[in-house]
């Protein structure tokens, strides 16, 4: 016959040996003892956390004969005629070949008035029971409910949105977590020293963060792993059976990428493909490498206490390189990858037009600084982009409700925060920390409100009820026109504009604008109807086209434009 | 085709991690109920897996199994084995005549695959299942199939492959062994094909860099000349249609759409873009279509890396579209054409070319 895989073999017998659930089994047991066990409980949660193991435990518990402290005692007929599958009492069902109503009416509800053969009580349960058919469900209900007094229902599922809610209310439920890295560990440490294998430590750590949570897929790497080599695993081995590549080479394409030199880059990625890396595995430590340099970029790097020092070395050494927003770019790219993979043509193409995608947002990265420190570039910029990166540095308090009037033209932490003193209205993004404001009438311009004004409403939002309220008001408007130390803000109906005008808004309004555009900034409502829009009409793709120097170039020499794409 | 044995014993070439942890399970009997096979389209699934099978239900004396000609092994090859089961479209045929035209593997077919397996073995002490493309299996047969893959009877080995072990249901596979399969290495590849003789080194070398590792294919390449064929034929469209104008483009798509090999004509094409960006990005030495250098050196300069990048993309995009949904599929090929780069002078704004 099989060998019994390793999930089979060591399915826990007993709720001590249950890893990674403590409140599934500190309720269980408390029933227990004080003998308050439901008649009908649902478990759920992702796959391998332990559900059906759990079930089977309670099973036992219930019925094993041995003295209540010592239950289950995995010895007795009982417990044993359970672990081994015999019981007539124990009655498991599979709902997913079981989905009709006859065969549930003719399994369960016609047959649970029968009492238990030996044990005391009937246990059913009723594996994958997502998968029912709605009048499958509809027929346990009454049963489910009031079940006679020697049955018990145990229903578990991975997808407890397709239960209905019927059910549902008719069980105690519990709910099954991932279980934690550190906890898989350990058990596959147990597992394997009562193997009788060796494996370094390392491996072990390897294993359970590949499982994602899942102690029966961490038992199947294992068993792929045990087959594969003798009695010792090593880190090795399971890498070359896992198809992971080494640190040094993530590493190094990450060098190689930050060094914008694609052609190496290109031939890093073809020759580890070549050698048997899977290519998914692979994008997944690559964007852990990544997410790592983004935490170390963002002053975060508290977090990566489990990388190696030298990782951790290397990580600073490159955070000089990249900006920011060039690294979301690029770990946006190669996220996007890993959801094409699925379709690719071929396995290496999503991997490598990712990496000439990355050099090109490092090689944009100077342009892109360029660009946005001249508010005129983007009348409306999206507002992630808007928002500088020091905003992820540290949770931003001064978003709090109220802030008092005189909080304003405080030091910024690194002179981009959105509450920007009322001077630099030509650099409001540059490098340097702007000195502390000397002339303290000079007025944005309208462009640079423009750029501001996802903040100004993210800072109403802010504001408690009353600025949320105000804020969805002044979502409609736009900044307008400046005039002087006067904002003048358009809106295109009167109702916005006249909600806005009652006192609390206004009053919050103008705390938000002051708080972003400086103290002494007036506002002024005006209704701008849409018809007579502020700036001229949207030019023609024509006449966008004209504009470009190069086109004006050709036009010169006798060209005539045909037809203007977007590339 | 010769079968020639692999250096671990199996006719099977390359896989050797694979291999060789099945051979040690068939040798100590330590053999796993499931296993999920995955990689790529023809890179030896299934092969691997009939090896098995053979290898467990091998009837010879000696300890080197499978023999390869005794009548279980003959059998499993020829799919007629009693103990060895497939659960395919042909099979559900068979059996439910009445789910003749279905779509694809049906719940009542899981269910009878379910009973059939709780029956013990005719002749030998193993029933082997094969379930090919299980990432094609419907979500209802998928969880049909769960508690017997989860603790099948004894005896019952289950064999299940798939062109990606992301597609499965995860529920099915966390009940498996998986057993990852990679595209070998370019060289392994082309020594296979060198074994098998009788043809150029310059064929051989093309035919290595053009399955991309993916054995099966080259073995095929290697034996009839359709698949060749087929790409010289996709090619040469390609290379037309680059110089053509708009209203031929319109035209060809058409034709295009109607053709039988579609996916198989995208395919070429991707590879040959790819290999474009990768001339362009100084990364030449690893293009897989090696035949076409002159041309690819030559279009490097005269085509922006971006197009070659946007085109990639819509691709990888239009193939998706293909696959996924019931797209009509002249519309499909006309936005393909229409953004296929231009080299006949005609709208080279059109494709990014100004840039």
């Amino acid at each position: 016959m099989s060998q019994q895989a390793l999930y089979r073999k060591w399915r826990s017998s007993s709720f001590d040996e249950l890893v990674g659930q403590p409140h599934v089994v500190r309720t269980l047991t408390n029933a227990l003892q004080s003998d308050r066990v439901a008649h009908a409980y649902i478990f759920s949660g992702p796959r391998g956390t332990g559900k059906t193991s759990s079930a089977r435990i309670l099973a036992k518990t219930i019925n094993c004969t041995a003295a209540p402290e010592a239950r289950p005692c995995n010895d007795c007929h009982l417990c044993r005629s359970i672990s081994n599958g015999t019981s007539l009492d124990l009655i498991e069902i599979d709902a997913a070949s079981n989905t009709q109503v006859d065969k549930v009416r003719e399994a369960i509800v016609e047959k649970v008035n029968f009492v238990p053969s030996e044990a005391r009580k009937k246990v059913y349960i009723i594996d994958e029971v997502h998968m029912l058919s709605n009048s499958a469900f509809n027929a346990l209900l009454k049963t489910i409910e009031e079940p006679p007094p020697h049955a018990m229902f145990i229903l578990a599922t991975t997808e407890l949105h397709k239960v209905p809610e019927t059910i549902l209310s008719r069980c105690q439920r519990l709910d099954f977590r991932r279980i934690p890295v550190s906890e898989i560990a350990d058990h596959l440490a147990f597992i394997l020293s009562q193997e009788g294998i060796e494996a370094e430590p390392e491996l072990l750590a390897l294993v359970a963060r590949q499982a994602t949570g899942s102690m029966r897929d961490a038992q199947s790497l294992l068993d792929q792993l045990m087959a594969h080599g003798g009695d010792r695993l090593t880190v090795a081995d399971a890498r070359a059976a896992l198809g992971l590549a080494s640190l040094e080479a993530v590493q190094q394409l990450v060098a190689l990428i930050l060094a914008q030199d694609i052609g190496a880059a290109l031939l890093l990625v073809n020759d580890l493909l070549d050698q048997g890396t899977d290519p998914r595995q692979f994008l997944a430590d690559l964007l852990d490498h990544l997410r790592a340099l983004l935490l170390t970029l963002a002053g975060n790097s508290s977090q990566l206490h489990d990388l190696p020092e030298e990782a951790i070395r290397q990580l600073e050494a490159q955070r000089g390189q990249i900006k920011p927003r060039a690294l979301i770019e690029i770990i946006r790219r190669f996220t996007q990858a890993g959801s094409e993979l699925k379709l690719a043509l071929q396995p290496q193409l999503p991997l490598e037009l990712a990496i000439v995608e990355a050099v090109l947002a490092l090689q944009g990265q100077g342009d892109e600084t360029v660009l946005s420190a001249m508010p005129t570039a983007a009348p409306r910029p999206d507002p992630a982009a808007g928002r500088p990166l020091s905003a992820l540095r540290e949770p931003r308090n001064d978003y709090a409700p109220a802030p008092p009037a005189s909080q304003a033209p405080t030091a910024p932490d690194t002179g981009e925060s959105p509450q920007h003193p009322p001077t630099h209205e030509a650099e409001p993004r540059a490098a340097t920390p702007p000195p502390a404001p000397t002339v303290p009438h000079a007025a944005h311009s309208l462009a640079w409100w423009q750029a501001e004004w996802e903040a100004v409403l993210a800072r109403l939002d802010d504001m408690g009820e009353t600025g949320q309220r105000a804020a969805l008001r002044l979502k409609f408007g736009h900044p307008h026109e400046v005039d002087g130390a006067k904002l003048v803000i358009g809106f295109p109906f009167s109702i916005h504009k006249e909600k806005l005008e009652a006192p609390a808004d206004r009053q919050a309004m103008l705390r938000a604008l002051r708080a972003v555009g400086g103290e002494t900034l007036e506002a002024e409502l005006r209704l701008v109807p849409r018809t007579a829009p502020a700036s001229s009409p949207p030019k023609t793709k024509f006449e966008l086209a004209a504009d470009d120097p190069v086109v004006q170039e050709a036009l010169r020499h006798g060209g005539h434009i045909v037809d203007v794409y977007q590339s | 085709m010769k079968l020639t044995i692999g250096a671990n014993g199996w006719p099977v070439i390359g896989h050797e991690l694979t291999v060789g942890q099945l051979r040690r399970a068939v040798q100590s009997g330590a053999v796993a109920h499931a296993y999920l096979l995955s990689g790529p389209a023809r890179i030896g699934k299934e092969h691997l897996a009939l090896t098995f099978a053979q290898a467990l239900l091998c009837t010879a004396e000696s300890s080197a199994k499978p023999c390869g000609h005794c009548r279980a092994c003959t059998l499993v090859a020829q799919r007629k084995h009693p103990d060895f089961l497939t659960l395919d479209m042909a099979w559900q045929g068979a059996m439910l005549p009445d789910k003749k035209s279905a779509q694809s593997i049906t719940v009542d077919a899981v269910r009878l695959m379910n009973s059939e397996l709780a029956r013990s073995p005719h002749e030998g002490h193993w029933k082997v299942l094969l379930v090919p493309e299980a990432e094609g299996l419907t979500t209802q047969a998928a969880n049909a199939f769960l508690k017997t893959l989860e603790e099948p009877p004894d005896q019952v080995v289950i064999l299940m492959t798939s062109r990606d072990a992301e597609l499965v249901l995860p529920t099915i596979r966390s009940r498996c062994q998986p057993l990852p399969m990679r595209p070998l290495p370019l060289s392994r590849v082309a020594d296979a094909l060198r074994q098998q003789g009788q043809h150029s080194e310059e064929r051989t070398r093309l035919l290595a860099r053009l399955s991309g590792g993916r054995i099966g294919w080259a073995l095929q390449a290697q034996r009839d000349d359709t698949l060749l064929t087929r790409r010289a034929e996709a090619l040469e469209a390609h290379g037309r249609l680059l110089r053509a104008n708009r209203a031929e483009r319109l035209l060809a798509a058409a034709d295009l759409s109607k053709g039988d090999h579609a996916l198989d004509m995208l395919q070429t094409w991707a590879g040959w873009w790819r290999d474009l960006l990768l001339v362009q990005s100084g990364a030449a030495s690893r293009i897989s279509n090696i035949d076409q250098r002159a041309e690819l050196d030559h279009l490097s300069h005269r085509l922006p890396p971006t197009a070659s990048r946007a085109f990639l993309r819509e691709l990888q995009r239009l193939l998706a579209v293909l696959e996924t949904t019931n797209a009509n599929g002249q519309l499909v090929w006309e936005v393909l054409l229409l953004k296929l780069p231009s080299l006949s002078g005609e709208w080279r704004m059109a494709n990014g070319m100004t840039d």
